[in-house]
């Protein structure tokens, strides 16, 4: 395998764009990417864009918008994961060495309100979708009303997750909340779920991100100072240990214990010969609060259990153990699907080069993780100074 | 599955096929799948077994009784619902060893608790344009 770096990345605010298309979005990150890495567009030679709820001819519109360069352009989707799906694929491609020069993109433009996860009249799940069971914050609700009692998790604990995630936003300038809010704004704003209220959820975002990656070989032929190793790409399917209840296809999230990403990420530490107390800092996929707490516990930064506890003792701030969503994460910066797991690798680049700006997390971190799930999969990526 | 309404032309329709159906005792049961070789329980049934495949599964009626192990109440409407908030949510634990979602339904959502007994039972939810009744499941305390 041919080792892979990042050599530019780039964002669009997250937020809403009624009046850009999807193209207009994402030629703003790419912009950004290309002139980051200093890679002309016509040097790409292959791209991987990721959108969940894009329409066919989005990804070749997207890049061709730069220039009709015959290039193999890729769509994946892969629900909150489709970003770093793209990612996925365009590491495995320069890795492989099928190409040298690749760019990676996400988008999304949202609608409003909740998200059905699938259409009745395609997946035929009519009980799930009619009898209102596919509201998906009330499927992390219900894991973490029953870690309430199994472990003593508080209302307070998940207050301090999402209020951590609004201490960062404002510093944040590609976050879609630029407001601070405390933990008692976060405690008094609506339940949307019992026990999840409003400002505990991730608003609905238009986003997009992009990031160029290279083969370290064709790497310094442009110049590689800035550029950062991606040490390994990793992926998984919840198995039947994972599943939840039916009916539906929403069985088998990473909602009821993390299994999935603790699976996925064992499986990354032993084949990078690292441990969660090398990695100083994680973007991970929380939408709703509380699930930083599953996350920190299945990546093995604390006994399980013991996450919100975390949060609440601030073990997870840009000062703590362990940064956790330093840029916001899903609550505070947003979480247009596609754009998603691009821009959780365009934050660690950034921590890692040094350039975090007023969210730079303390002693020159070496490793970075980047934590994605979608409905029913996971992509995890580690970084590398 | 449906069935004459004894009077009219109507038909009594589910919401969605398999999930449940009349048993010899002229009840509704829920219905699963167990697979013959690694005994592992699925609802709603499925042809092959989730963990090795094995399309030797055994179709049968699950009890008709469960304890509560999670809830939440849901409090915003999602797009096809047809259910109006605020309505109770719970993750049923049934004693084949198998979870279902559903509505949690005739009781004080203020009652809801861990371990409280629920039992299924089928309602009827909508009527389609045809005007025959549309019925489906539920779980409410158990008598």
């Amino acid at each position: 395998m041919n080792e892979v770096v990042v050599m530019g990345v780039g964002t669009l605010r997250f937020g809403r764009w009624p009046n850009k298309s999807v193209i207009e979005m994402a030629e703003v990150p790419i912009e950004i990417a290309l002139k980051d890495s200093g890679i002309p567009f016509k040097d790409i030679q292959a791209a991987y864009v990721g959108s969940e709820l894009g329409h066919f001819p989005d990804a070749r519109m997207i890049v061709q918008n730069f220039g009709w360069t015959g290039i193999p352009i890729s769509q994946m989707q892969q629900a909150c994961a489709s970003g770093s799906a793209a990612f996925r694929e365009a590491y495995f491609s320069v890795a492989s060495g099928r190409y040298d020069v690749v760019l990676v993109a996400g988008y999304e433009k949202m609608g409003k309100g909740l998200i059905p996860g699938g259409v009745p009249e395609q997946d035929k799940e009519y009980h799930l979708h009619y009898m209102g069971l596919d509201v998906t914050p009330a499927r992390i609700a219900m894991a973490i009303k029953r870690r309430m009692l199994t472990y003593g998790d508080t209302a307070e604990m998940l207050a301090a997750e999402a209020a951590q995630c609004f201490e960062y936003g404002p510093l944040n300038p590609y976050a879609h909340n630029q407001k601070k809010y405390t933990a008692a704004d976060v405690l008094a704003s609506p339940m949307i779920c019992s026990p999840i209220t409003l400002l505990m959820s991730c608003p609905i975002s238009d986003g997009a991100s992009a990031a160029i990656i290279c083969s370290r070989k064709k790497a310094k032929q442009y110049g590689d100072s800035r550029a950062i190793t991606v040490a390994g790409s990793f992926a998984g399917t919840p198995d039947y240990n994972d599943l939840m209840g039916g009916p539906g296809p929403h069985i088998g999230g990473d909602f009821k214990g993390g299994k999935l990403t603790a699976r996925v990420s064992k499986e990354a530490y032993e084949k990078i010969g690292i441990g969660p107390e090398d990695i100083k800092i994680v973007q991970c996929h929380a939408p709703f609060a509380g699930g930083g707490f599953i996350c920190i516990e299945a990546l093995g930064y604390c006994r399980e259990g013991e996450g919100g506890k975390w949060f609440l003792e601030g073990k997870t701030k840009i000062d703590g153990q362990v940064a956790v969503n330093t840029d916001g994460g899903l609550i505070a910066r947003g979480h247009p699907l596609g754009a998603t797991g691009v821009a959780e690798i365009g934050e660690l680049v950034r921590q890692l080069r040094g350039e975090g700006g007023a969210l730079q997390i303390p002693n020159k971190p070496k490793v970075a993780m980047a934590h994605n799930v979608g409905l029913g999969c996971l992509n995890l990526h580690i970084l590398k100074k | 599955m449906s069935e004459n309404v004894a009077g009219a032309e109507k038909m009594t329709i589910p919401l969605q096929e398999g999930l449940f159906e009349m048993g010899s005792d002229g009840k509704y049961h829920l219905v699963a799948s167990r697979c013959k070789s690694c005994k592992l329980t699925f609802f709603p049934k499925r042809k092959y077994c989730g963990k090795c495949g094995s399309a030797d599964v055994e179709v049968f009626n699950l009890s008709d009784r469960g304890k509560v192990y999670t809830f939440s109440q849901v409090d915003r409407k999602s797009v096809y619902t047809i259910i109006e908030p605020p309505y109770m949510e719970a993750d049923v634990e049934m004693p084949e060893d198998v979870h279902i979602y559903t509505i949690l339904d005739q009781c004080d959502l203020k009652s809801v608790d861990f371990g409280m007994n629920v039992e299924v039972y089928v309602d009827k939810v909508k009527q389609d344009e045809a005007g025959n009744d549309v019925i489906a499941f539920k779980f409410k305390p158990a008598a």
